[in-house]
């Protein structure tokens, strides 16, 4: 069966029972557990599920065979990508192009994620968490070059953000809001990790400084958990429980010299791209849903690191160059903000699971379920990256 | 010929060598930063790869590079939370310079005022040798005589 477009939706999610630094829970396990929460959130059974993707195999997360086969599922479509965080948009992409084509009926997105300092002390033998990217003759995608001691992705970022804040004028003060801002909206949000540890812009700078202007509450956390969507089509949501959730627009990670140092951002002139005054693109995704900016009821970013959100205001033309700083002062973050951010609490203050929880949040926020970070009327949410990819979700 | 400034020991995970790279590795284990021009556009390429970027060539030389210039962005790594080889070198200043050849390099920066952590700072090119004659490219701040 073919379906179109806007006929694709989400209509179950499910996280493991809690986020943490080490949950002392395999992998497997927890997936098994957001899997079941999916299964249930939905009304389907097991043996509706016909498609499976996922973006971490192991040893971070679960490779698509084991978990198959541990469940007992019988599955037609398989997409497992690449061990990194920068897939949640193409594999909820590729899941509804699969459903459109028939492919498949029912594909559960599954994403779990365990740390060195965690499970994966366990499973050493399949080679460990390191990536070493940074060893490639271009050096990693993050900017990070194993030689030259800016060999993490947290290093590479503070240069981003350091040649913006030398660009424009930004201060600590305007990437210590960023952080604040999150650190607040995770407050209201049980599952966040950091949501009991209160940041203040004073108790920011108390914060240990790793690569200077980053301190350590300017990263992303690394963490366990996992985190699942089922994707269908619009006639199987109908026999449902739940209000379905349209993925209404996506657009793919946007790739060349210009957006190789995947946290900045064209124009910036970080790694070997050019540096140039700087006009977004129009953006795909917005035509795609037929939603414009000024419609959108929230926005959704990769905040792995927190200038991270300098990048995507202006990559996707929510302000002009070099004026995200003051974009966020006077909008804010908080959920009754003109455009709320992040009201899970991001990457930075929830926990890192590469835009999954994000997602999950955002149906959750579209089908008022958010509780107290509810934002009021939510109909259009739209998922961002400063690699440029993008999903909107509508209902 | 660039000469550049002979900083000394390299410390650090040791480069990936195979035969697409060692040229440029071979170089700076002289003293001298060579990138490959495009034969077919001239257009100088980093980082090295065996194809040109602007016309798809694959055809190329050698080419003698300068590699002072101005610090374009520089931070100071507080924490090596990365290869912990890097433990015994912190805090160090790393960034990327703007050379005079007109490509943005990537190093660590040696100086001992901050100086260099102002974007536009100058700076030279300098190498540090690293085992088996191969060279790390880094650039050295007015500072540091
Ligand atoms: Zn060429
Ligand atoms: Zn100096």
């Amino acid at each position: 069966m073919k379906v179109s477009a806007e006929d694709v939706c989400i209509v179950g999610i499910g996280q493991s029972q809690r986020f943490g630094f080490d949950l002392g829970k395999s992998p497997m396990r927890l997936q098994v557990e957001a899997f079941n929460a999916a299964l249930l959130d939905s009304g389907l059974g097991r043996g509706d599920i016909d498609g499976f993707a996922t973006a971490h195999g192991s040893p971070r997360g679960v490779d698509y065979e084991e978990f198959i086969s541990a469940v007992g599922l019988d599955i037609s479509y398989v997409d497992q990508a690449w061990s990194h965080g920068r897939w949640a948009t193409g594999i909820v992409a590729h899941a509804a192009l699969a459903i459109m084509s028939g492919m498949a009926d029912t594909v559960a997105v599954c994403n779990t994620t365990s740390t060195g300092k965690g499970y994966q002390r366990y499973l050493k033998a399949l080679g460990g968490s390191g990536a070493k990217e940074g060893l490639r003759d271009f050096g990693g995608g993050h900017g990070e070059w194993a030689v030259t001691g800016v060999d993490t992705p947290g290093a590479a970022t503070s240069l981003v953000a350091k040649r913006y804040m030398d660009r424009y004028g930004a201060t600590r003060d305007d990437l210590a809001r960023v952080t604040v801002g999150f650190r607040e909206n995770a407050s209201r949000n049980p599952m966040a990790i950091l949501g009991s540890k209160p940041l203040t812009m004073e108790s920011y700078y108390d914060e240990p400084v790793i690569t200077d202007p980053f301190r350590r509450c300017d990263y992303a956390l690394a963490n366990e958990g996992s985190n699942v969507l089922i994707v269908t089509s619009r006639e199987r949501a109908a026999d449902l429980a739940k209000p379905a959730v349209t993925i209404a627009g996506a657009q793919s990670v946007r790739a060349n010299r210009d957006n190789y140092v995947l946290f900045s951002r064209p124009g910036l002139g970080v790694g070997f791209a050019p540096e140039y005054p700087f006009v977004p693109e129009r953006q795909r995704v917005y035509d795609m849903a037929d939603v414009a900016q000024s419609d959108l009821d929230g926005l959704y970013l990769y905040d792995s690191f927190s200038s991270n959100l300098w990048m995507v205001l202006e990559q996707f033309g929510f302000c002009a160059e070099g004026e995200a700083p003051d974009w966020i002062r006077e909008n804010g973050l908080s959920p009754n903000s003109p455009l709320p951010v992040n009201t899970n609490g991001g990457l930075m203050a929830e926990g890192h699971f590469s835009g999954y929880a994000h997602l999950v949040e955002m149906v959750r926020q579209l089908r008022g379920e958010a509780g107290e970070r509810q934002i009021a009327d939510a109909h259009a949410l739209q998922w961002a990256t400063p690699w440029g990819d993008s999903l909107m979700f509508t209902a | 010929m660039t000469d550049l400034r002979p900083v000394g020991e390299y410390i650090g995970p040791a480069p990936v060598v195979h035969p697409d790279n060692e040229n440029y590795w071979k170089a700076l284990g002289r003293g001298t930063l060579q990138l490959q021009r495009c034969s077919s556009c001239g257009t100088v390429r980093f980082p090295v790869a065996p194809v040109c970027y602007h016309c798809g060539s694959q055809d190329d030389d050698w080419v003698d590079v300068a590699a002072g210039g101005s610090v374009s962005a520089a931070i100071r790594v507080e924490r090596a939370t990365g290869d912990s080889v890097w433990a015994s070198q912190v805090p160090f200043i790393a960034g990327q310079v703007d050379t005079s050849s007109g490509i943005r390099l990537p190093g660590r920066i040696f100086c001992e005022c901050g100086g260099a952590l102002e974007h536009g700072a100058t700076v030279e090119g300098g190498y540090l040798a690293a085992p088996g004659d191969y060279g790390v490219l880094c650039f050295v701040h007015g500072c540091v005589k």
